[in-house]
């Protein structure tokens, strides 16, 4: 039995050994959602529930499943903890809080991201059951048998960047607990669409797909492209043909007439690409329209409604919707005003006018059946590229995004948030790299896809087009989709582009010079772009291929320079240009030819550099983080299982050499140990399972900014970036450790005012608190924990509980004193609910910890842009102090008043009519009463009673006029307070005058009678309440 | 090789003692507290503390009486709001707005009042009480390992209850309610500074955390006092006829 414990104690202890911090650690540190969203992002799939249709479902791209209770206006995120990537959404019309989530996109474009499987909600999107089909990668339909909602038909197109048995048309019968796959053809189709007869759910429709990407072409279509029809539910198959294309297809979209299921349409992609109609549930088909706007990129815009009222009527999503009347033979725009590139539509059933659009712009509204749109603002979910960052303070954030240009915004506002207004579009198409001219603060620079660079002058906002051409006898030149495009650290005045060569530029990009030669394979294989595509050509840049896709200069030597190409090349030359060195064969257990996503060069060592090595187009999702230390001689990887999916970035903490951030396909991953060991910063911290493509640390401010590519942009701020960079092993192995936290500066307080709406994001400005940051090994749930904050005389200003989970704990201390006391009255006095903040300067702290008692301090400082000086900031503190004590006396004296008053009534009240003191209460009672009405407003019911106030209402709102501004109260406030005084003297005179003329004298006939005496409470008893 | 087999039998063994069922969790919970004839045998609760955010500390008294008898008295500015329930209807004086008269409570906090006001806590007797509430396996709180129970009301509100995987004590609340503009309200409440009252854990501290665009933001409910079976009036419970006097 004994060596069975050892056994047991050696089994954990190996893991402890393992792995000595996970997730968890990261506690309260959380990530900030600035968004924008001003443009939305690309919004994949849309369901409503047809009998509430205010309660809508919706499917990002890449950004996770949102829900909308109020028909768009407003949306939550649903689905943070799980895959972003979604393809399919499917209600249970019946069990309406019943949803299932097919994730992966299957608008497989080129940046398209990866999914996991199928999921299910019974409670609304509360909590979610993952329910199988993990390697599917990807989701196109999910259908519910109308009979039975635990039989689901799932259409699969399946992985996108290899061959795989996982695709195809998947059954359950029993909620998912099981699949079968009912319809298979092969390795290379899988199902793209899936249409289940609403009156017959035996009958089902399959639009089987051949496609396939490659790191430099996309093929759509082959011979296991075709149109199947089951009518025993997917027990057995036949494929359509009568009136169908005879030669290759490629991708189909099908729809069943809700109106009449005997009608039925699809989009058929072959060499004459059209819309075809069946009348007999797809046994017979005719080709009816052939416009342009209905076979435009098949592969990308593959859905076809049906109008659920009337059969003539159908939509076709595409560059722009498009809607026939006349049974599809006729086509005309019913796009609107909306974003182009359209995915999915919902139609309400109930009244075919209402519909929900989802764009590569977001979710758009439309009342009138496609006539004018409406988007909603108030899903952040863009997909950026990139981000970068500027000097000004607050500084800015730039960055490009998928199909909604390349903008720039500020990163916190002295305000309350940062608003959709105060963003600013810089150039058209899809944005990447984007940064500001180092040298001139009025320029930026963008990208257009495939290396059309811009200039963009900020004041005018002109665009100027800046692409380098190839000269008599050069080749052409070569330009990824995202390019990469950057300034110089040690230069100004320096830009590189990548295109098959390193170009630079001294003169904004007025002209470019080479300082490579090609740094690709240049391999003729992968260059056949003009032939991409499959049966429709399709060649927007997205496939270009042998081209260099990263470059950085090293910290430490503008000299040296790092270059990564698309094809597995990592070329560094020493001598800025000179020679260049290709490494790529020293990579030696990495598979070969990755793009290589990223290169980091130290900040510490010349030597050292940190590469991530993306082959997600090739089929491998895995993660590849290499260090070098010999500039690029031998490779260790430094990732492992603990990074999940394909990596995107690596970063190197400015500060802390062991602190380092990778960004994968699926999140942002963090090593507090030089990349022993790796933990997710996950949706505990604000970050969901998202693609994070880029990541760039703010020198100055020390703020982490991720460039997320589906929940747009997010910043870790100097707060939490500050305490990673303490995390040593010691913290993670202590019970109890304090962090360093940064100092508490007075907000500036800014105003901005918009009128009332609900349905607009607004980005997150940082926690601005006083703060204590802490690291906790387990949580606490017995005894006390709270915080202390002491003035310079030891005395304790205001104490505060707080938090007590395991991990990192960020809690706000009360630097306020007490609210002042202020005397009852029918209705709040609205300038005196707060207590006067302690001045600046330096503060003991107190944490308090069951018996233990750890110090630390704050120092509480004004804001470095603050226009007060310190002179301003005295008079108004002691201004405050003053009322403070006003407030405090007053309350004190109205007391007294109503004390003795109560007293003397109740005294009264226990006389005999003829009692001849009964006269002398009364009067006293009286007296009192009137002084009380002279001082405090006790008029009961009006909500305004400006023109009525009393000293009471007169100080509370002297007192909240000083409080509410930071600087010099102007010269009538600090008047006031004199007048005050001297009204708040006359009142105090005249209660002792009532006081003197009766007191002694009633509590002398009390006595008498052995009665007891009024009594006054002390101010020490007073102040205690 | 018997040694391992001890060990596998070991292990599995220690599996299933951690597989939990609702009621096992449900039993263990209220064991963990001190046990359900103990929570059943109190009659009344009186708790006074503060609510207390940004430095903000407002004094309040709670009274709770069987059956479902509950009374908040918050005062501030010398003024006290009165938050009642008499087991069947609530009201509420507001002298912060400038009544002092009783006026019926909202809805939305009537069904709110009503489901605190149970003394027993919601899980006695659930189905009894129209609740359907299931156990939804372990689920890893703020870095610490619970089992979560979800509670569904007959209205359909979902509420998600937290249990320390070692104590069994309540860790975490999450209420999910529809409200009666449509809209649905989230909130968070984390109990902590359990201390023992009359042989009853309870805690002393209560955060109650709300979201807005990713962002949290926090206040508090410190318990300084609370006291079991004190003698309450019923009468305190009732909506009065007209307003208190405690603003004059």
């Amino acid at each position: 039995m004994k060596k069975l414990w050892l056994l047991l104690l050696v089994l954990s202890g190996s893991q402890l050994f393992a792995q000595t911090y996970d997730s968890r650690i990261f506690g309260d540190i959380k990530a900030r959602w600035i968004g924008p969203a001003v443009m939305s992002g690309r919004i994949s799939c849309v369901d409503a529930v047809n009998n509430d249709p205010k309660t809508v479902w919706v499917g990002s791209a890449s950004g996770g499943v949102w829900k909308s209770e109020d028909f768009g206006i407003s949306f939550k995120p649903m689905f943070d903890k799980y895959n972003q990537s979604i393809g399919a959404i499917a209600i249970d019309q019946k069990n309406p809080k019943t949803i299932w989530v097919g994730t992966g996109e299957c608008w497989v474009r080129n940046s398209v991201s990866v999914g996991n499987g199928i999921y299910r909600t019974k409670d609304g999107g509360l909590n979610w059951t993952k329910l199988g089909l993990d390697s599917t990668e990807r989701i196109a339909r999910i259908a519910l048998s109308s009979k039975d909602p635990n039989v689901v038909y799932v259409a699969s197109p399946g992985p996108l960047w290899s061959d795989s048995k996982n695709r195809g048309v998947y059954k359950t019968t029993d909620g998912g607990k099981t699949w079968s796959k009912i319809l298979y053809v092969d390795e290379k189709t899988g199902c793209a669409d899936l249409a289940i007869d609403p009156q017959n759910p035996d009958i089902i429709y399959a639009a089987m797909w051949q496609f396939r990407r490659t790191p430099y072409s996309f093929s759509s279509g082959g011979p296991g492209s075709a149109l199947y029809k089951s009518v025993d539910g997917g027990k057995t198959w036949k494929k359509l043909s009568s009136g169908l294309p005879t030669t290759e297809m490629g991708r189909i979209a099908i729809a069943v007439s809700p109106a009449n299921p005997n009608v039925m349409y699809a989009t058929i992609e072959y060499e004459k690409s059209a819309m075809f109609k069946s009348s007999d549930k797809g046994e017979h088909w005719t080709r009816t329209g052939t416009t342009f706007s209905i076979i435009e990129r098949p592969f990308y815009f593959a859905r076809v409604i049906a109008d659920p009222k009337d059969t003539n009527t159908v939509y076709r999503c595409g560059l722009g919707i498009v809607i026939s009347r006349d049974g599809g033979k006729s086509f005309s725009n019913a796009g609107g005003g909306s974003h182009g590139d359209h995915h999915d539509l919902w139609i309400n059933p109930n009244n075919t006018n209402n519909l929900l659009l989802c764009t590569d712009g977001g979710l758009y509204i439309s009342s009138n059946q496609g006539g004018t749109y409406y988007l909603c603002r108030s899903l952040p979910v863009g997909q950026f590229y990139h981000v970068m960052y500027d000097m000004d303070d607050p500084y800015n954030v730039y960055g490009g995004m998928q199909d909604n240009l390349s903008w720039y915004g500020p990163s916190k506002t002295n305000t309350g948030g940062i608003g959709s207004k105060l963003w600013d579009p810089m150039s058209f198409g899809d944005g990447f790299w984007t940064f500001p001219d180092p040298a001139d603060k009025n320029t930026a620079y963008t990208e257009i896809q495939g290396g059309v660079l811009i200039r963009y002058d900020k004041e005018r906002k002109i665009l100027k087009e800046l692409s380098p051409h190839p000269g008599v006898n050069e080749p052409k030149y070569r330009f990824n989709w995202n390019s990469p495009f950057t300034a110089s650290v040690h230069n100004p005045h320096k830009l590189f582009l990548g295109g098959q060569y390193v170009f630079v530029s001294y003169d904004q990009g007025e002209s470019w010079k080479k300082i490579s030669p090609d740094l690709t394979t240049n391999n003729p294989k992968y260059q056949q772009q003009e032939s991409s595509g499959g049966i429709t050509a399709d060649n927007s840049a997205a496939e270009n291929h042998c081209t260099v896709y990263y470059i950085a200069e090293s910290p430490l030597d503008s000299n040296v320079i790092w270059a990564g190409t698309d094809d597995g090349n990592i070329q560094l030359t020493k001598d800025g240009g000179k020679t260049w060195t290709n490494l790529a064969a020293n990579l030696k257990d990495a598979p070969r030819e990755p793009w290589i996503s990223c290169i980091e060069p130290s900040r510490y060592d010349k030597g050292t550099s940190f590469v991530t090595l993306d082959y997600h187009n090739w089929g491998n999702m895995g993660a590849y983080v290499y260090k070098t230390t010999d500039f690029g001689q031998t490779w260790n990887k430094i990732s492992n299982d603990s990074i999940k999916g394909y990596c995107h970035v690596v970063r190197e903490d400015l500060k802390n050499q062991n602190l380092l951030f990778v960004g994968s396909e699926f999140g942002l991953f963090i090593s507090l140990d030089g990349g022993k060991q790796w933990a997710q910063m996950n949706y505990n911290n604000n970050v969901p399972n998202v693609a994070i493509r880029d990541i760039q640390i703010h020198p100055r401010d020390n703020e982490v900014i991720l460039a997320t590519h589906g929940r747009a942009l997010m910043i870790i701020d100097e707060l939490g970036l500050s305490i990673l960079r303490q995390l040593t092993p010691d913290v993670m192995t202590s019970k109890f450790t304090l962090f360093k936290t940064r100092d508490y500066v007075i907000p500036l307080g800014g105003f901005d005012f918009s009128f009332g709406s609900d349905d607009e994001f607004t980005g997150a400005n940082p926690n601005s608190d006083p703060v204590v940051a802490y690291y906790l090994k387990e949580r606490q749930l017995i005894g006390e924990l709270k915080v202390e904050v002491l003035d310079h005389d030891g005395s304790v200003v205001n104490s505060a509980p707080i938090g007590k989970h395991k991990g990192i704990n960020i809690a706000a201390i009360p630097i306020n004193r007490k609210p002042p006391k202020v005397p009852p009255a029918p209705r709040i006095a609205g300038g005196a609910t707060q207590g006067p903040a302690l001045a600046e300067g330096t503060y003991d702290v107190r944490i308090i910890r069951g018996k233990d008692t750890v110090m630390t301090r704050i120092t509480i400082r004004q804001d470095k842009n603050s226009p007060y000086t310190a002179e301003d900031r005295k008079v108004r503190q002691d201004a405050l102090m003053k009322m403070y004590g006003m407030l405090n006396d007053f309350a004190f004296t109205v007391d007294g008043i109503t004390s003795i008053r109560d007293q003397a009534q109740s005294v009264s009240s226990s006389l005999q009519p003829n009692d001849k003191l009964k006269k002398q209460f009364d009067q006293l009672a009286h007296d009192l009463d009137t002084l009380h009405e002279h001082l405090v407003n006790t008029k009961e019911g009006a909500i305004m009673s400006e023109n009525a106030n009393r000293l009471r209402e007169d100080l509370s709102d002297n007192y909240g006029t000083i409080i509410s501004y930071e600087g010099r109260p102007n010269n009538s406030t600090l008047d006031r307070i004199g007048t005050l005084q001297t009204e708040m003297n006359e009142a105090s005179d005249t209660y002792q005058k009532i006081m003197d003329k009766y007191l002694d004298k009633i509590n002398a006939e009390l006595k008498k009678r052995n009665q007891q005496q009024l009594t006054l409470k002390s101010k020490e008893e007073f102040n205690k309440n | 090789m018997r040694k391992l087999i001890a060990l596998l039998v070991l292990v599995s063994f220690a599996w299933q003692v951690q597989s939990q069922s609702t009621d096992d969790v449900i039993n263990n919970y209220y064991k963990a507290v001190g046990g359900l004839d103990k929570v059943k045998s109190m009659q009344s609760v009186k708790a006074t503390g503060n609510f207390q955010q940004g430095g903000m500390n407002i004094p309040f008294v709670m009274y709770q009486k069987r059956p479902m008898k509950q009374l908040m008295e918050v005062t501030f500015q010398g003024m006290t709001q009165k938050i009642g329930y008499d087991g069947t209807s609530g009201w509420v004086i507001n002298p912060f707005s400038g009544r002092t008269t009783a006026e019926k409570m909202d809805a939305d906090q009537e069904k709110e009042t009503k489901f605190q006001a149970d003394l027993d806590g919601p899980f006695a007797d659930y189905a009894a009480k129209g609740y359907k509430v299931d156990y939804a396996g372990e689920e890893d709180i703020e870095g610490s390992p619970t089992f979560h129970l979800i509670l569904t009301t007959k209205e359909g509100d979902v509420r998600d209850f937290y249990f320390d995987k070692d104590s069994y004590l309540m860790v975490k609340q999450k209420d999910h309610v529809k409200m009666q503009d449509g809209s649905t309200s989230d909130s968070e409440t984390n109990f902590s500074d359990y201390k023992e009252v009359n042989g009853l854990l309870m805690a002393h501290t209560v955060e109650n955390i709300s979201e807005y665009q990713g962002q949290k933001y926090s206040s508090f409910i410190k318990m300084d006092s609370i006291e079991l079976n004190a003698s309450i009036d019923d009468a305190i419970f009732k909506m009065p006829e007209s307003g208190s006097d405690s603003t004059k």
